[in-house]
C-alpha cells in the first residue's frame, strides 16, 4: 500500500472488525480505510464478505465487534438510523426501491441530514430518466432506472460518504457507462464513496484504490495504476 | 326486494353502515398495527371497550361530557398504549406472529378483568348528547342524528388517516418501515419511534371507536369482546395490510350483517363468519390483500 496519501484526512477507519449472522462468523477481522474524497473499490468473489462490510458499516448486521471510525465517530453500537444521520448514504445491492411508494416518494424518502446535499435539480442532470417516471409506482421501474434512484435518492440527504453496493449489477453497457458518468461527477463534486464491484474494468475507470476480500478479510490493496500494469494478480484474487 | 318495503330495507342498510363505521374504524387500526409492528393486536377490543368506559367514567366521577371524552379518551387510551408498546410488545417484533397475539390477548383478559371486577358486566348507560338528540325525517325514513354523526365521525376519521398514510411524508415513512424496515433505517429514518407512534395511533383510533359506541351500545366490560371475533373477521376477508381493504370491508361486512337481518335474522350473527369462510376458501389473502402472510 506504498502510493497511498497517509497525510490525507481519514474518512472511514475499519479495525479489526468482525461480523456474524446468527451462528456463522462472516467477517474475520477486516482492516481498511478509506480517506476523504477517494473513491475506494472492494473486490472479491461472490460470498467474499464484502456486501457484509457495507452492512456492518451502516448498522444492520447485529453481531459485530471491531471499530468503524466514521470521521472520528464510533459506528459500532450504534443504530443504522443514527449512523444514517451521520452523514452516511446507504445504496444495497438489491437496490431497495420501496414498490409500495411511487418514485417521487422514494427519492424523498431519505431526510435531510446534513446541508450540503444535492438539489433535486442537480440529480435529474445526472439522471434524466428518473424525472421523466417520479409518478411512477417503485415497481414499475426498469432494473437501470431502479439503481439511478437507488444512488440519486442518497444525494440529497447532505451524505459525504456513500456506500455503493454493486451499482452496476445486471445492467446493459449503456446505463453502466451512463452510472460510471455519474459517479466519476459525484467524485469531482467531493463525494467520498465506497463501492463494491465485481467488474473492475468498471472500478478501475473511478477508483484511486482497490481492496481485495477474501473469506471474510482484507488481503491485499492496491492502486488503479498498479492493478492495470500488473493485472496477474489482481486476477488471481478473482479467479478471472 | 323480496317484498320488504323500502323504509324498512334503508332503516337496516343504515342501522349495517353504523355497525360498519365501527368495525372499519377498528379494523383500519389493526391493519396499521400489524403492517407496521407485525403484530396482531388481540387486546383492540379491550382498549376500545376503555374507551366507552373512560368516558362513561369521566361523566360519572369527573363531569366531563361527551365533547371532552371525545378528546380526552383517546389520550388517555393513547397514553396507555404507549406503555403497553415500550413495556411489552418491544420484545416480541423478531418472534413469530403468535407471541404477538398470546401477549395481547392475555392483556385483553386482564383489561377485561380489571373492568369487570370494578364494574360488572351489566350495561351503564351513557346518554346521547344533547346536541346530536332528535333526527331527521328524509321522507323514505328516519335517521337520527347521533347514527348520522357517528357514521360522519368515522368516516372522516378513516379519511384522515389515509390521507395521512397516503399522502403525508409521515405515510411515506410508514409505508416504507412497513415494505422493510431495516431499510428505512439505513436511510435514517426513526423506525422505532415509528412503531410506537403506529401503536398509539392505533389504539387512539380504537379508543374513538368506544367513544363514538358508549351512546349506542351500553358501556359494560365486555363490549370489547362482543365486538372483536367479527373485527378480526372484517380484517381476514379484507386482507391484512391494506389501509382502504380494512375500511372498505369493515363497511361492507356491516351492511351484509344488516341485510341478513332482513332476509334470514337467525343467521345474522353467523354471516360474516360464513363469508370469512369463503373467503379463505376462494381468496386467502383476503379481498384487498396483496401479500402473502
Amino acid at each position: 500500500m506504498s502510493d497511498r496519501d497517509q497525510s490525507a484526512d481519514r474518512c472511514l477507519t475499519v479495525t479489526n472488525l468482525h461480523a456474524h449472522y446468527g451462528d456463522s462468523h462472516v467477517l474475520h477481522g477486516i482492516d481498511f480505510f478509506v480517506n476523504d474524497g477517494e473513491v475506494v473499490s472492494l473486490l472479491g468473489r461472490n460470498g467474499a464478505g464484502k456486501t457484509t462490510m457495507l452492512k456492518s458499516i451502516m448498522g444492520l448486521i447485529g453481531g459485530r465487534t471491531g471499530s468503524i471510525l466514521f470521521k472520528g465517530t464510533e459506528l459500532v453500537g450504534r443504530e443504522p438510523e443514527d449512523t444514517a444521520r451521520l452523514g452516511i448514504g446507504y445504496c444495497p445491492d438489491d437496490r431497495g426501491i420501496f414498490a409500495s411508494l411511487s418514485v417521487a416518494e422514494n427519492l424523498l424518502l431519505p431526510p435531510v441530514v446534513k446541508s450540503g446535499g444535492m438539489e433535486l435539480e442537480e440529480i435529474y442532470n445526472l439522471f434524466p430518466n428518473i424525472k421523466e417516471r417520479l409518478s411512477a409506482s417503485g415497481n414499475k421501474l426498469s432494473g437501470g432506472e431502479q439503481q439511478m434512484l437507488a444512488i440519486g435518492r442518497i444525494l440529497r440527504t447532505g451524505a459525504r460518504l456513500l456506500l455503493l453496493d454493486e451499482p452496476t449489477e445486471g445492467l446493459a453497457p449503456r446505463i453502466v457507462k451512463q452510472i460510471g458518468r455519474a459517479l466519476r461527477t459525484l467524485k469531482t463534486r467531493g463525494f467520498t464513496i465506497l463501492l463494491i464491484e465485481q467488474n473492475f474494468k468498471f472500478a478501475s475507470t473511478i477508483s484511486d484504490w482497490h481492496y481485495l476480500v477474501e473469506n471474510g478479510k482484507v488481503v491485499d490493496g492496491i492502486s488503479s495504476d498498479n492493478a492495470l500494469k500488473d493485472p496477474i494478480k489482481l486476477q488471481r484474487y478473482l479467479g478471472i | 326486494m323480496f317484498g320488504i318495503p323500502l323504509p324498512i330495507l334503508l332503516g337496516q342498510l343504515m342501522l349495517g353502515l353504523i355497525n360498519g363505521a365501527f368495525y372499519a374504524t377498528m379494523s383500519l387500526g389493526l391493519a396499521l398495527i400489524f403492517g407496521v409492528l407485525n403484530i396482531i393486536n388481540f387486546a383492540h377490543g379491550a382498549l376500545y371497550m376503555m374507551g366507552g368506559f373512560f368516558a362513561w367514567i369521566l361523566l360519572q366521577y369527573f363531569g366531563l361530557g361527551y365533547w371532552y371524552a371525545l378528546i380526552l379518551v383517546p389520550i388517555i387510551v393513547g397514553i396507555i398504549g404507549l406503555v403497553i408498546e415500550r413495556l411489552l410488545l418491544r420484545h416480541l417484533y423478531n418472534l413469530d406472529h403468535v407471541y404477538g397475539l398470546l401477549l395481547t390477548f392475555a392483556l385483553s383478559l386482564v383489561i377485561e378483568g380489571v373492568f369487570r371486577q370494578n364494574f360488572g358486566v351489566s350495561g351503564q348507560p351513557y346518554d346521547i348528547p344533547t346536541a346530536l338528540r332528535g333526527g331527521f325525517d328524509l321522507g323514505f325514513m328516519f335517521l337520527p342524528t347521533y347514527r348520522a354523526w357517528v357514521l360522519a365521525a368515522s368516516v372522516g376519521i378513516c379519511l384522515f388517516t389515509w390521507v395521512v398514510v397516503e399522502w403525508t411524508r409521515l405515510g411515506s415513512y410508514l409505508r416504507a418501515a412497513t415494505e422493510n424496515p431495516a431499510l428505512a433505517r439505513a436511510f435514517g429514518i426513526r423506525v422505532p419511534s415509528l412503531i410506537t407512534m403506529t401503536y398509539v395511533g392505533g389504539v387512539m383510533l380504537a379508543a374513538f371507536a368506544g367513544v363514538l359506541a358508549a351512546p349506542i351500545y351500553q358501556v359494560s366490560s365486555i363490549m370489547g369482546s362482543n365486538i372483536i371475533p367479527v373485527v378480526f373477521a372484517v380484517v381476514v376477508i379484507g386482507g391484512l395490510g391494506s389501509i382502504f381493504g380494512a375500511v372498505a370491508t369493515g363497511f361492507l361486512v356491516g351492511l351484509l350483517e344488516g341485510l341478513t337481518k332482513l332476509i334470514y335474522p337467525p343467521a345474522t350473527n353467523t354471516a360474516v363468519f360464513i363469508l370469512m369462510v369463503v373467503i379463505l376458501l376462494l381468496r386467502p389473502q383476503g379481498l384487498f390483500g396483496k401479500r402473502n402472510y
